[in-house]
């Protein structure tokens, strides 16, 4: 069975009285282990699709299957409780909250978690250690470059040791350069913990690290890459 | 997880805008100063008017013989307490009576040869009267009846008067004048002496101002013929004992001698209706101000929760339940309210201290006739209040807001610049 398993997921946007079809009927299965690109031009609904795999949305229409367990089912409570479980993040904007320091940000989603201070702290050291940050802890994020910033973002999705980590345009505010350093961490990461990764982007280099590469359009996967 | 850990992160978002949250801050810290000296004002309005009346008329507890209060205003003369002594020294052997001191309050005619007018006659013992009047304690107070004009009674002058300055006024009396009083003696026949004005006296009560007079009263009892006295007034050492040394009395000795006893307050009717409409006031004073830092800490919180929309989000699609992120900005509410509720303890009791040395002029209050200078009395009761007006409004302003924000869709907030 897989991870994910995404059945014509439909999601339609009410602006006034126009309709926006943002996804048309996808059908999708992620399986563990998987790293995976969502390629395809500007409003053909890579963001949409993502946020419903992490459980942020709500689709119109359709079922999504998590490890056999229908998403869509649960509570507001349940699906944040899910989402800690499950569920990493990393944003195009990085979303780090400015007042804390790398270290709290990546430690601030394990206190939903029932740790120990210690054990807290030896998670953020592993993830910063893993993103090779090991060193910048103390700063605040306005005292990082981006490139530093989205290790630290993805460090804070890490630390929670979810199965899944959805990555919405990761490197599209970055240069080239840090764009793909960020592309190895991740490719590191999904080697060394088996963690999925699956992400948008617009950028040609970055969607040819991705072992399996799916296109959309106009809120429809058009073709699928290898699978792993 | 536990709010607790939420606290740094609450702390640091209020530091974030310095400039707003200082605003904010602020109005709260005011709101609860302005509580503290209202309050504060009124209190001591109180305590003055309270103090005020027992040290010149009331003392703490009245003696009379038993009946005077149902039927003594209509045949004063029957009710008398004709051999005060035993009942002073066991009114003396009570904890906490600091003076016991007798009257004989009575209407009588004076007359100035020009015209005359009705009067009512005090005969008081001088000494007693000097110490029932001193006030200890109170800023700005030291005596609740006060010798404007003249020197004090005293026993070595049997015929000198003390007229209050409303009744001197009317009957354009002054000191060193003489006067005639006539009255109706104990037996019911006719007496009048010839008396000089000693002195004028300001009293907080308007009534007695306008129409008292005291005499000794040794002088009084040869005037009415009789040994017997009206009234014992009991100063205690505090007006906190009232009411164990009332009950002390009530309990025992008011049977074996005949007595009863009435407390200060139970005469004191316009002190009561002046403190019940003040505190109506206070409580409406108290929401005005509540109302004002709810829309204050409102705005702050609603304008800093909207612009933080994309970092909520953030938080929530972290895994964090609806439930908590409201925690952590009715948290924020709160930390606002503590902080700026401990700025306007500060202020507000600095304030009163400031204001309580300088003193605050006032002109005579309704019923009274002396010009005065008010304090400000801060009392624990007041600061608690001050405070929880504060965190409360604070906490509950945030309330509102931060249901909007959990209530987010998670991905539109992420959208969100
Ligand atoms: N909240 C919304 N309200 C209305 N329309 C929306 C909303 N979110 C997305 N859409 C529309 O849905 C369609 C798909 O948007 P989506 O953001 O998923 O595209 P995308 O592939 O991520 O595009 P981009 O590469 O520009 O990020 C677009 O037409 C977009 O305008
Ligand atoms: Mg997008």
């Amino acid at each position: 069975m897989s991870l994910i398993q995404a059945q014509s997921l439909k999601k339609l946007y009410r602006l006034g009285k126009t309709v926006v079809e943002a996804l048309r009927g996808v059908d999708l299965s992620i399986e563990e282990g998987e790293f995976t690109a969502l390629a395809g031009p500007s409003g053909s609904g890579k963001t949409t699709l993502l946020n419903l795999l992490g459980c942020i949305e709500v689709p119109t229409e359709g079922v999504i299957l998590f490890d056999g367990i229908d998403i869509g089912r649960l509570t507001a409570s349940q699906k944040a409780d899910f989402r800690a479980e499950n569920i990493g993040f990393v944003f195009q904007t990085f979303n780090l909250i400015p007042v804390l320091t790398a270290f709290e940000n990546v430690e601030f989603p394990l206190l939903k978690k029932n740790l120990s201070r210690t054990q807290r702290h030896k998670r953020v050291e592993e993830a910063l250690e893993a993103v090779g940050l090991a060193q910048l802890g103390r700063h605040r994020p306005d005292e990082l470059s981006g490139g530093q910033r989205q290790r630290v973002a993805i460090a804070r999705a890490l630390v929670g040791r979810p199965r899944v980590i959805l990555a919405d345009e990761p490197t599209a505010n970055l240069d080239r350069q840090t764009g793909l350093q960020i592309l190895e961490i991740m490719q590191d990461l999904n080697q060394r913990y088996r963690t999925v990764f699956v992400f948008s982007t617009h950028d040609t280099m970055v969607m040819n690290l991705a072992r399996r590469l799916i296109h959309m359009r106009d809120g429809r996967l058009i073709a699928k890459g290898p699978q792993p | 997880m536990t709010t607790v850990e939420f606290l740094p992160l609450a702390f640091r978002n209020i530091r974030r805008n310095r400039m707003r949250s200082m605003v904010t801050l602020a109005a709260i810290a005011f709101g609860a100063a302005a509580i503290i000296l209202a309050g504060g004002f009124f209190q001591d309005t109180f305590l003055r008017m309270r103090e005020g009346l027992i040290h010149s008329h009331l003392g703490h507890i009245q003696i009379y013989k038993r009946g005077y209060w149902d039927q003594g205003t209509a045949r004063p003369f029957e009710y008398l307490i004709e051999s005060p002594k035993p009942v002073v020294e066991a009114l003396g052997s009570l904890p906490n009576v600091q003076l016991i001191t007798p009257r004989f309050s009575f209407s009588g005619l004076l007359s100035t040869g020009e015209n005359t007018v009705s009067v009512m006659v005090q005969g008081v013992n001088p000494d007693g009267e000097v110490r029932l009047r001193r006030i200890e304690g109170i800023p700005h107070a030291d005596t609740g009846l006060a010798i404007l004009e003249g020197t004090d009674l005293s026993n070595d002058d049997p015929f000198g008067v003390l007229l209050g300055q409303g009744l001197a006024r009317a009957t354009r009396l002054s000191v060193g004048d003489s006067v005639i009083i006539l009255t109706n003696t104990v037996a019911g026949s006719l007496n009048a002496y010839d008396f000089t004005v000693r002195g004028l006296f300001a009293s907080p009560s308007k009534e007695f101002d306008d129409r008292g007079l005291r005499m000794p009263l040794e002088t009084a009892q040869r005037l009415l013929r009789t040994e017997a006295v009206e009234s014992l007034i009991v100063l205690l050492r505090d007006t906190r004992h009232t009411e164990s040394v009332l009950a002390q009395i009530h309990h025992g000795m008011a049977e074996t001698y005949g007595i009863e006893a009435k407390a200060w307050h139970e005469l004191a009717d316009f002190y009561n209706r002046v403190v019940a409409l003040y505190r109506r006031q206070f409580v409406v004073l108290i929401a005005i101000i509540a109302v004002i830092v709810v829309l204050s800490v409102f705005n702050t919180v609603n304008m800093s929760i909207t612009e933080r929309t994309r970092e909520i989000g953030t938080i929530m699609a972290l895994g964090f339940r609806p439930s908590e992120v409201r925690r952590l900005l009715l948290l924020e509410g709160l930390l606002m309210g503590i902080v700026g509720g401990v700025f306007g303890l500060l202020l507000g009791t600095a304030l009163a201290h400031l204001l309580s040395i300088v003193g605050i002029p006032m002109p005579p209050p309704p019923g009274g006739t002396v010009e005065w200078r008010a304090a400000i009395k801060v009392v624990p009761e007041l600061l608690l209040m001050a405070f929880g007006v504060a965190t409360l409004s604070a906490f509950f302003s945030s309330w509102y807001p931060a249901r909007r924000a959990s209530g987010l869709v998670i991905a539109d907030a992420l959208r969100h610049t």
